[in-house]
Parts: C-alpha cells; structure tokens; sequence
C-alpha cells in the first residue's frame, strides 16, 4: 500500500517539498531508514533550511543584526509554523546566528522530530513504531519512495553543474549541502572541483540564503573541529583499549593457566578459582557485563537511547565493558579453557571477545593505522564484526548449559 | 516476514533446541560424555558414562543433600577398605559435636572435602585434591600441635606429613611409633627371606591319587581330540584339583542338575561367570581393582529412558531411534587396554581385561599369570625395569626349581598378594588394596623378606621405585629414629 501511495505520489500528484524536506531526504541511511540523532551538527543544518524555507515563502526576512517575522500566517507546514511561532513569540531582535543555534540546541522544539513528522506528513515517508525486547519504543521512519535520494542528488547535480539559472530553493538547497559539507556524497572530487566557480555565485544569489549558508558554514566548522576532536578522543580511547583487551583475550586463550597454590588456608586465588560462592559472583558478573554490553549493541542499533549520548558514546561504553568482560573472564577462570562444553563456551566467548577487540581497533584506529600505511576498508572493519555476532549466536545454549551443570551436579 | 525475523527465529529455535537436547541428556537419558566438567581422576575413569554411581541425589537437589549423597556413595565402594585400613580419621570421630572447631577448617566428616572429582588441576596422588600441608588445619594449634607434642616436629613444615613416607591420613599400620619401635632393629634381609603365604599357596596342591589324568577328562568327542587343550588341562592346577571340563563347560552335568549328554549342554566359551562360581573372593577383589572395577555390583545401571518416557506418558509415540539416542551407555563390562591411563604396550591397545586374560584357561599358568601377563600390558618404568631387577633373578630361579617355593618375587608377589581367608589362601585381584599408599605393601609382604627400614627408605625413593629396586634408595626415612627418640625420653621421664 506504502508503495503504491509511493508511486501515486511521485508520478501523479507532485510533491512539494520544502527545502528542509530534500535536506532530510539526503540523509537518510542506505535502506531508506531515518531516526532521529541528538546530532547537533545536524540540527543546525536543519534549522538553517527551516529559515531558508521561512524566507522564501516570505514569513521572515533578515539583515545583518537581525531576524524579524514578516507574516505571521501560519504556512500549514508543522515545523514551519513551530518555528515561525518560537521567532514571533521572541521580542528580543537576534540575529540568523543566534536563531540557527536556538532552534538547533533546543529540546522543548526537537527540530528532527518535527522535520520528520512534517515530511511524514508530505507522504514522503511513513512513520514506524515498534518495542524492542518489550521495553524499548523505537521510531523510524522509512521513506515511500526509495528514488527520491537519487532524485535529489540528480536535482543538485543540474543546479551546480549548469549554467542554466536556478530557482531560488534549489539555489538555496545546492549551497546548504555544500555548507554542511554533504556534496562530496553527491560529487565526484573533479566535479566539485569544477563547480567552484557556479558555487560562489549561487551563494550571492539571495540574501537571506548567504546569510543563512554563512553562518551555517561557521557553526559547521566550529560543531566539526569540536565533533572531531571529541571523536578523535574516543576513538583513541577505542584503539587503546581494543589492543589492551585484544591482548588479554588472546593471553585467556593461549596463557598457561594460573596454579592454585599448593597452601592449604584461605588464599586470593584459592577463592577466585576453587570456591563455589566467588565462581558464582564472578560468573554472573561476567554474565551481566555481557548482557548489557549486548544491550548497548541493541541501544546503538536501533538508536534507543540518543538523549543519553551519541554514538561514540555508546560505542565507547560498549568497547569498555568487553574490556571489563576480558577482565572478569580472567578472575573467573584463570586463563583456564574447561573441559568439552564448557571448552566450547570459553572458546567461542573468548573469539567474540577477540573479534569484538580487532573491530574496536580497525574502527577506532583507522586513522592510526592509515598513518602507519595499513588502509582499513570498509570490507577489513565488517569482517571481525560479522565474527563477533557470529560466534554470538551459540552463547546463550552454552550459558545455560555451563549454568545447569553447576547447580545440577 | 523480513528476513532478519526469521534469522532472529531460526537461532532461538536452534538455541531452544540445543538447550532441550542437552536437559533431557541431563534429566531422562543419553551420554554425558560432553558434560564432563574436568577430567575424571584414574580412579573413576572407567566408571565416569555412570554419573549416577557417584551423583545419586536426584537432580534439582540442594547442594546439601547432594554432597550428602554423594559421600554416601564414597563410602559404598571404600568404607569397608578404610575399616581394613585402621582408618587414623574416621568419619565417627569428626562426627562428635566436640570436633566442630575443627569442620570449618576442613570437614574432615566428607570425602569430597579432601577427594573432589574432576579437578584434574589440583588432583594429586591419591585423587587428594586439598592442599599438600592440609595437616596444618588441626595439628598447628592447641593440643593437637604436633610441633609442641613432639620435639623432632618442632622445625618441620606441614607439607612434609604425608610426602615424606611417614605418615598417611587414612592407612599409618606400618608408620605408628609402637610398630616403628617394635621393627626398628631388623637388618635389610631377614634370615629366611620367604613371602610365606605364597610357598603355603604352592603346596596345598591335592594328593596325586586325587587328581584327574588326559583319560579322566569329561569332554564331547569333538573336543578331546584337542591334544594341545588336553595336555594343558591334565597339567593345570585344575585337573589337580579334580576339576574336570564340564565343571567350566557344561556346569550342569557337573553338578548333576542335567542328565542329558554332554553334547547338548556343552559351551566352548564358557563366561566369567563359570570362574567366579569357585573363585568368588578373587571375583569379588578383582571388581574391586582397576583391572575389573567396571564389573563393581555398586556401578549404577543406565537410567531407565523406558520408565521415564511411560510416566510422561510419551513411551508409545517416540520412535525407537530417538530412545536409542538418548538412552543411557552401559558401562562396557571390559576395559580395554587402550583405555589406560598408565603407560601400556602400544601392540596391547586392544587386549581387554577379564580372567582369560592372564590366566590361560586350560594351562592355568599362574607363572604366566604373575609375570609374563603384566608385562604383555604395562609398560611403565617400573615395569620396564623389572626384567633387570634381583626380584626376577629370584623368581627365574624358583619358577626354574633352583630355589625354594616363595623366595622368588614376581609382579603379582607385590601387587596382588597372597591373603589367608576362611582357612583357605587365595589371591587379592585388587591391587590398590597393598598399592596406594605403597606403605600399604609393607606388612604383607615386603617385611617377609625385608627389614622395615629398609622397606620404609625404599618405597620412598620414587627413582629406586622406577628402577625395580635395583640398587639401594638415596632417601632415608627418619621415622624409626625419631620413634625410638621419643622412646628413650617417655623412658627418661
């Protein structure tokens, strides 16, 4: 039905999409997917395009010091009247600048949330609801018509690479994707190369639309020095502590084991490995490390949690609980291996755990390892995390099998 | 359906199905093989596909009356051993309220406290798997410390009791002062070195007008004209005996409960069961050793899948290969040499072990049986060694009628003695009865021929023990000193 209403929309009745509509429209993932991302960068870009929209349907204008509301009518369009509304209700004159990062930052008017519901309501894309291990909502939205990416990558495409003269809301889109530095995913390095010069002079087109792209650029540069330096900390963080765990697990796998000391009284080691209460606490220590570090891998998926970090956070906090977990292992078997299952158990953990720290290390170390002349593609990162879900999947049998053992025999 | 719900689906399916296979291993029937949580010690190795023998609780027990159980079933096989022993820690003693200071420093009331199975890690001889020093649980403190009460333990350290050949927690009939005392002054060699039981063993042959000849044998035509069979029978301590063919082959004619010809009831492979019929204390002491421990009355019998599926009400709808597949391995009733943990004769590998085995059944060799059999197996060290030892040269020349009867020492002269029982003397076919601790082999037979000293000094030194006893031991066990010391002061005092 989806579909259909896709193909109704697209060849019968035509869109009109707003300019933050094409902007959400190209971000959206590879399987038309959108979620909403506490992504600030982002939010700017959006706000941007809301005010650029503003401006062209003429409910704003704007000068150099200055942001005033032309016509208050509401234009029908969800975000549009939102913002119009939150710009009319501010007596205070501010400037594009200050607007763009109000409306960006602000969490009583979700800008994403709002953008979404708009396009949803365009028909572009269909909103789904869904729980996720009966706990979790998650909202995603999935686009009607899987074209209408290529659409507007094409759309752009015309805008920046032809002498023809542009309307002035694809002006105002080609400029904003540069501005937010989305045109290398449209453009070839030539090709943007050879746009430059139609560039500068589609950003002088509309004053609203320089002023609007400028500060956009600025604040893009400065969420971007500040996103990378903060992801260039976490990834470090990553790489340190793969190699770390990496190291350990390999160690847990190879190491002779850790003799209990042949002295009869109450040791460290005697408890850790021959006393049934401490195998108890340090085993389901290690089960619950596992469970919520794969709890984190469900958050980052499905994007659960955005309001409590971003990805890297998460990210982080999934790789430093496999570190946790090589850790407990040790206090939980003293680089011993078992016997039949529970070998197979510890095996196939400890090669989850392997796996897990050698993506750590390509994906948070790319760019060390790119330094030392070892490129990561794409292909080399997916490898060892298609290993670690795969050596996942007989866990959980294992588990209660290692579990029952103990309580039953 | 999207393509991640059913790969979602399928693992849960193939989880939930892993997890049922593997409850009704655990719950109804099938082998456990893969359950193993650690290796089995070689005391219940060849025991180990009947969990129940030793996990008798019922599955979801408590812990508490799963170790209950459990020690229950330790001393079903081993109680009437340590009564034999002169167990120095009995169970009673520690079950006296007056000894609870003692139980949370080692609950010397459990087995398991001392014997855990399938920790190959901390296993050590004698399946020990606490701490060498445990001794220092008790006799480090109060009146039980050892190093107050006896002067010459004052410098000593707890990981020395029961490593240095003078003490043993269970078995100390040849360690106890008074014994020490009593066998302090004998030389290395008594005068008439003669294990006695073993030269008795040889003459209690019966009288020649008893004994049966080629023309008394009791066979199917068929049979006797086996002149080989025949020859060796009429010379075997069998035919001396008055035991004719039938007596094995057709027990029935024998006895005189079957009237009818030989022909008809005749076996040519008679079972085990024919020789345990006469030979009922060898039967019962060899189900009692490694050799034939797969054979204990005790080992549990695989779970009944049959029982369990009726009351579930499920018996008539499985198919006969689902029951066979979760149905319980019988322990086999031989264990096969391969099988071994010690070091056997490759060429061996698949020799199993039952009375024919060692014993010839018409020759009835037990020349061959003492010697010759060991060594078609064992190829330890000790083993190796012995061929170069003066226990053979002794044994060549009494099997060879140059020396008296019981002066020669074979394998089975040591490892499965000679034992008087109701008057009569038969062989113990358990060898662990004399073998762990190898104190044990000290009163019945080393002393016979050897001093105590020098028996105690020898069967510490592990590298002499390697060699056969060939040469005198580097170890010297202070014991006797320290006994008689302790003599001249309770004197002094």
């Amino acid at each position: 039905m989806g579909k259909i209403i896709a193909v109704l929309v697209k060849h019968i009745i035509p869109l009109m999409l707003t300019i933050t509509d094409n902007i959400l429209l190209l971000l959206e993932n590879e399987d038309g997917i959108f979620v909403a991302d506490q992504n600030e960068s982002i939010n700017s870009v959006l706000a941007g395009a809301v005010l650029l929209d503003l401006s062209l349907s003429g409910q704003i204008d704007t000068d150099l010091n200055s942001l005033i509301v032309l016509d208050e009518t509401p234009t029908g369009n969800v975000l549009m009247d939102h913002i119009l509304s939150e710009i009319n209700a501010h007596s205070n004159s501010a400037d594009t600048e200050h607007w763009i990062e109000t409306l960006a930052s602000s969490r009583s008017l979700p800008i994403q949330e709002l953008a979404l519901a708009s396009l949803a309501q365009s028909g572009a894309v269909e909103q789904k609801d869904r729980n996720i291990l009966w706990l979790f909502r998650s909202r995603t939205f999935q686009t009607t018509d899987l074209d209408s990416k290529e659409d507007i990558k094409v759309q752009i495409k015309d805008v920046v690479l032809s002498d023809n003269i542009p309307n002035p809301a694809d002006a105002a889109i080609a400029c904003l994707v540069d501005a937010c530095g989305l045109l290398p995913e449209i453009l070839s390095d030539s090709q943007i190369k050879q746009c430059q010069p139609r560039m500068k002079i589609l950003r002088r087109l509309d004053l609203i639309g320089r002023e609007v792209i400028n500060r956009i650029a600025s604040i893009e540069r400065r969420q971007i020095l500040k996103i990378r330096a903060q992801t260039a900390r976490r990834q470090k963080a990553n790489f340190v502590l793969s190699i770390v765990g990496c190291f350990f697990a390999v160690a847990t796998l190879l190491s002779p084991r850790v003799p209990i000391p042949n002295q009869f009284g109450p040791t460290l080691l005697e408890y850790l490995w021959n006393d049934s209460l401490w195998q108890q606490w340090t085993g389901y220590l290690l089960l619950g490390f596992s469970l919520v570090g794969l709890l984190i891998v469900i958050v980052l998926k499905n994007r659960l949690l955005t309001r409590f970090g971003n990805y890297s956070t998460w990210q982080l906090t999934h790789i430093l609980l496999g570190f946790v977990c090589v850790l407990t292992l040790f206090l939980h078997t003293g680089f011993r291996l078992g016997a039949n299952l529970n070998t197979a158990l510890m095996l196939f953990y400890l090669v989850v755990l392997i796996a897990g720290a050698l993506a750590g290390i390509l994906i948070g170390g790319s760019s060390e390892l790119r330094k030392w002349g070892v490129p990561v593609t794409k292909k080399m990162r997916k490898a060892p995390v298609k290993t670690h879900i795969v050596f996942l999947l007989p866990l959980p049998a294992l588990l209660v099998v290692h579990i029952l053992l103990v309580y039953l025999y | 359906m999207s393509k991640n719900f059913i790969l979602i689906s399928s693992w849960f399916l193939a989880t939930l199905i892993a997890i049922v296979i593997v409850g009704v291993w655990m719950t109804v029937g099938g082998s456990r093989q893969l359950l193993l949580v650690g290796q089995t010690t070689d005391a219940h190795h060849q025991i180990e596909v009947a969990c129940e023998t030793c996990h008798k609780a019922p599955i979801f027990s408590g812990p508490a009356v799963a170790v209950k159980a459990m020690n229950k079933a330790c001393r079903t096989c081993h109680e009437d051993e340590l009564a034999k022993s002169d167990d120095s820690h009995p169970r009673k003693k520690f079950r006296n309220p007056r000894m609870a200071q003692f139980w949370d420093k080692l609950d010397a009331r459990l087995c398991t406290t001392c014997h855990t199975e399938h920790r190959p890690e901390i296993t050590r001889e004698s399946a020990v798997t606490v701490a060498t020093n445990f001794c220092i649980a008790c006799h480090s403190e109060g009146d039980q410390d050892v190093r107050l009460i006896r002067t010459s333990h004052a410098d000593l350290s707890f990981d020395t009791c029961a490593s240095s050949g003078c003490h043993n927690y269970h078995d100390n009939r040849v360690l106890y002062s008074d014994f020490l005392v009593k066998h302090a002054q004998t030389d290395w060699l008594t005068q008439k070195p003669v294990h006695e039981l073993t030269r008795q063993a040889r003459l209690t042959y019966k009288s020649e007008e008893e004994r049966l000849m080629h023309h008394d044998a009791q066979a199917p035509s068929a049979a006797l004209f086996n002149p080989a069979i025949l020859r060796d029978w009429a010379d075997s301590a069998h035919a001396i005996n008055a035991i004719n063919c039938t007596s094995c082959h057709a027990p029935a004619i024998a006895n005189g409960s079957d009237s009818a010809g030989v022909e008809t009831v005749w076996e040519d492979k008679p079972s085990q069961k024919i020789c345990a019929d006469c030979h009922k204390f060898e039967q019962n002491t060899f189900r009692k050793g490694r050799h034939g421990m797969r054979q204990h009355p005790k080992i549990a019998n695989p779970r009944d899948i049959d029982g369990k599926l009726n009351s579930y009400g499920l018996a008539h709808i499985t198919p006969s290969f689902i029951k066979e597949w979760f149905s319980d391995p019988a322990v086999p009733m031989y264990m096969t040499v391969a099988e071994a943990r010690l070091p056997m004769r490759s060429e061996a590998a698949d020799l199993s072990v039952g009375c024919g085995s060692c014993h010839d059944p018409h020759s009835v060799n037990v020349a061959y049986a003492a010697v010759d059999a060991c060594l078609t197996c064992h190829d330890d060290m000790h083993s190796e060694a012995y061929r170069k030892s003066p226990h053979y040269t002794l044994w060549l020349a009494e099997v060879a009628g140059e020396a008296s009867l019981g002066t020669g020492v074979s394998c089975a002269t040591c490892h499965m003695a000679k034992v008087e029982r109701r008057g009569n003397l038969v062989t113990d076919h358990n060898q662990n009865d004399i073998l762990r601790p190898n104190e044990k082999m000290i009163r019945p037979v080393c002393l016979d021929c050897h001093g105590l000293k020098f028996a105690l000094d020898s069967l510490a030194d592990d590298e002499l023990i390697k060699r056969n006893f060939r040469g005198r031991a580097d170890v010297h066990v202070e014991s006797i000193e320290w006994a008689l010391l302790r003599e001249r002061e309770k004197q002094d005092d």
